[in-house]
């Protein structure tokens, strides 16, 4: 049970950690203008970053785990568990690059343009 | 319930269980009986019906425009009318069409793929069925009325509210959006719970066919999107009818309000609409390959992923009303990396058919047109995808030829593959392949010569929505070609009509499994039983009927003298429980006119919202009437 929902977390927590940070940042754009300091946004992107990091190290880890261990019976969860850990180890790179991708903009231009 | 007992074959004992089966499944007969129908098949083929009937209202609307756009200085149509009908286009093609088509296909294909009996909501899904009905006559009645709705299918305020627009025509299309909108989240409710929950035993979620899981990321999206887009026109619809603020500047609301509702809908609605397109694509290539998918985990794990940035693209629909850059510009990488995720299914299709047995079906060549149209059609979206370009282009028939290259390339021919696909499943006989072939190339010819040219004509700067245009802006060329196109697709649609009638009554008799595909609906007899299965299956493997017949498994213990069905876990698919579902009932129909008495009154007088709550009330007291769950006579 425990390591079901980790790993749900591996599988899940990239998308919703982007999709978060993505709104904020939405949000507080127009706001980086009118404090003209986009620190805000920054300090998002990174959190956002660190944490998208961590789901897909969760994941690994789990992945690593996974693969020691052997079947205890025919049709047992084996083979799922390690395939949403390779999942969440996928999913928590692609929504890494993507947080990354949205954090070029307020880096290269300026506040208020 | 034991699982891997292997089929009875005391005949008497199985012929019994027939008769229990087919009595309980059964639908009575009569016009009571259809109006109270719940079996998934039923109401699956009500709704691909419905919905194919409104391809080509939507089709012949669409003449219509070619029609008027022909010649310059035309004058088949007036400015007024010509608004109407492609607004009505738009509406009908996305809400009418597009929508509860794949929603159709799901109720009929998914409980049959998981291997179990009907829905996990029949009455529910009965329901949905109902409201669909019911928004979409609502709107026709417009059409038929001068009442049609002119402000085009997203219905901008100012335009849409009551200064520019006085009449019904907007009321009638905000309204109708309620409608489709409950439908929606009605199926998707549904398809959700059953795609969790009722799957084969055995069928982890690494096994779930790739369809299925379209169809999964799909309800989630439409349970996310859906009510956005109802409480945009919920906005507009009070601020017409009784005088609210939110998106009239008139009033000190706020339109750019109503874009960001919107768009938090319409941007997912084109993945609604094309991710379970991907997945018939999947089906398809996989039983005509002949071979595994190639990368499954990555195909499933790209569905999802899609669904999840889909959320994030909505402004690249606004770039034009001058946001903040640092805000439009997330946009414009998002819009990007969704290409990422379609170009991993791309290859992953294409290394299966490569290194695959091909077999050149009809279905096999519309999934051929949707690759190659859906990657023309994906490119000039990462044109638009960027500010400046788009700004440029926004608003011409650019962005026309750029989303029918997504929505036709991209669900129409992939639908159109699904037709030749399981058509035999459904009638028990084949299409005639020879004609469908030729089906897809008129179509696929029509199609580039229809769109292809008003690429070129939104370069040169003809912008979208205009009624006419004068013979001195050189867009003759572009706009006679596209109109020939366009009768082009309809000769095509001519010859799918014609096959499929023909088909029908004299095509080859199928059996059950044509293809020799992998997935559980082969299973079942063509066309299926009320029941589906005699036996529910079991998935020994993610491609359970390419197993050996000898290693197949089925379940065994459920009770045929009522509809039941096996309940399994949401992660491995173990047995949990038996579930006995509803019979036919008049109920979701009642509870519908109920529904839709409040829905249509409110347009004219705001009390109906009252009456049609209490009528509602009452009709769900009738709905949920406790019940003896053993029902051993029908
Ligand atoms: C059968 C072939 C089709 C043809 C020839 C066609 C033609 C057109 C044309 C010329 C317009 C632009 C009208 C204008 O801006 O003045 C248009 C608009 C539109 N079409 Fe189609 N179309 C076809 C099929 C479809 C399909 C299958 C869908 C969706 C699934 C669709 C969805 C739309 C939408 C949403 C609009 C925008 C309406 C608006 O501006 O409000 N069309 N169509
Ligand atoms: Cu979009």
């Amino acid at each position: 049970m425990k390591r079901d929902f980790i790993l749900w977390i591996a599988l899940l927590g990239g998308p919703i950690v982007w999709l978060i940070s993505f709104e904020t940042n939405f949000a507080l754009a127009p706001w980086a203008c009118i404090f003209q300091t986009k620190l805000a946004l920054h300090v998002i992107s990174i959190v956002a970053l660190v944490l998208a990091a961590v789901s897909g190290l969760l994941a690994w880890q789990e992945w690593k785990g996974l693969s020691g261990e052997k079947e205890d019976r025919p049709g047992g969860s084996l083979p799922r568990s390690r395939s949403m850990a390779l999942g969440g180890v996928l999913m928590s790179a692609m929504f890494f690059l993507v947080i990354l991708a949205q954090s070029i903009p307020a880096i290269v231009l300026s506040a208020c343009e | 319930m034991n699982q891997t007992e292997p089929i009875p074959n005391s005949s008497e004992r199985e012929a019994q269980a027939l008769r229990d089966l087919e009595n309980s499944w059964q639908t009575p007969r009569g016009m009571i009986g259809w109006l109270s129908c719940t079996t998934h098949q039923a109401i699956g083929m009500r709704y691909i019906v419905t919905a194919f009937i409104f391809l080509l209202a939507g089709g012949i609307e669409a003449l219509l425009i070619r029609l008027q756009l022909a010649l310059p200085n035309n004058t088949l149509l007036g400015p007024d009318r010509y608004n109407e009908i492609f607004t009505t286009h738009g509406t009908t093609m996305m809400f009418l069409f597009a929508v509860p088509m794949m929603e159709g296909m799901a109720v009929y294909l998914v409980p049959l793929m998981l291997g179990t009996r009907n829905v996990a909501f029949p009455r529910l899904n009965a329901f949905g069925y109902w409201i669909y009905l019911a928004g979409a006559i609502f709107l026709y009645w417009g059409v038929f009325t001068n009442t049609a709705p002119d402000a085009g299918w997203f219905s901008y305020p100012p335009l849409s509210g009551p200064a520019y627009s006085p009449g019904k025509r907007v009321d009638f299309w905000a309204q109708m959006i309620t409608f489709t909108e409950v439908s929606a989240m009605c199926v998707a409710s549904e398809l959700i719970a059953t795609i969790f929950k009722m799957r084969a035993p055995g069928m982890s979620l690494n096994r779930i066919p790739l369809y299925c899981w379209s169809m999964l990321v799909q309800s989630f999206m439409v349970i996310f999107a859906m009510p956005a887009v109802m409480i945009a026109s919920s906005y507009l619809l009070s601020d017409r009818t009784v005088g609210t603020h939110f998106v009239n500047p008139a009033e000190g609301g706020d339109p750019l309000l109503y874009q960001h509702v919107f768009w938090l809908f319409g941007h997912p609605e084109v993945y609604i609409i094309f991710i379970p397109a991907l997945g018939f694509v999947s089906s398809i290539v996989t039983a005509n390959s002949r071979r595994e998918i190639f990368g499954y985990p990555g195909m499933v794990l790209s569905i999802v992923a899609t669904g999840f940035i889909a959320f994030g693209l909505w402004v690249h629909h606004m770039f034009a009303t001058g946001l903040p850059q640092i805000g439009e510009a997330y946009f414009t990488a998002a819009s990007m990396m969704i290409a990422v995720t379609s170009g991993v299914q791309i290859f992953c299709w294409i290394a299966t058919l490569w290194t695959g047995r091909l077999r050149m079906t009809a279905a096999l060549h519309f999934v051929f047109g949707f690759i190659a149209i859906f990657v023309l059609g994906g490119l000039t979206g990462v044109i638009l995808a960027s500010v400046s370009l788009d700004v440029q282009v926004h608003d011409t028939f650019f962005v026309v030829a750029h989303f029918h290259y997504v929505l036709i390339g991209g669900a129409l021919f992939p639908l159109f593959g699904a037709f030749y696909h399981w058509f035999p499943k459904i009638t028990g006989r084949l299409m005639n392949e020879a004609v469908g072939k030729l089906n897809f190339w008129i179509l696929f010819i029509g199609f580039n010569l229809t769109f292809f040219p008003m690429h070129i004509l939104g370069l040169k700067g003809m912008t979208r929505r205009i009624y006419t245009y004068g013979s001195e802006m050189g867009w003759e060329l572009g706009n006679i070609l596209a109109t020939i196109g366009a009768f082009i697709i309809a000769a095509g649609g001519v010859v799918f009509l014609i096959n499929i009638f023909l088909s029908r009554n004299r095509g080859e008799i199928a059996g059950d499994n044509p293809w020799d595909a992998d997935s559980f609906e082969w299973a079942a007899a063509s066309p299926p039983k009320s029941y589906n299965f005699e036996y529910l299956p079991v998935a020994t493997s993610r491609y359970p009927l390419w197993v050996a017949a000898s290693e197949r498994t089925f379940v065994t213990g459920l009770r045929n003298d009522r509809r039941e069905v096996l309940v399994t876990t949401l992660m491995d698919a173990e047995p949990h429980h038996r579930l006995v579902l509803p019979r036919s009932s008049l109920w979701p129909l009642l509870t519908a006119l109920a529904v839709t008495i409040g829905f249509i009154g409110s347009v004219f007088n705001a009390w109906y919202i009252t009456y049609g709550s209490i009528l509602t009330g009452l009709a769900f007291v009738g709905w949920f009437w406790p019940r003896l769950p053993v029902e051993t006579k029908p």
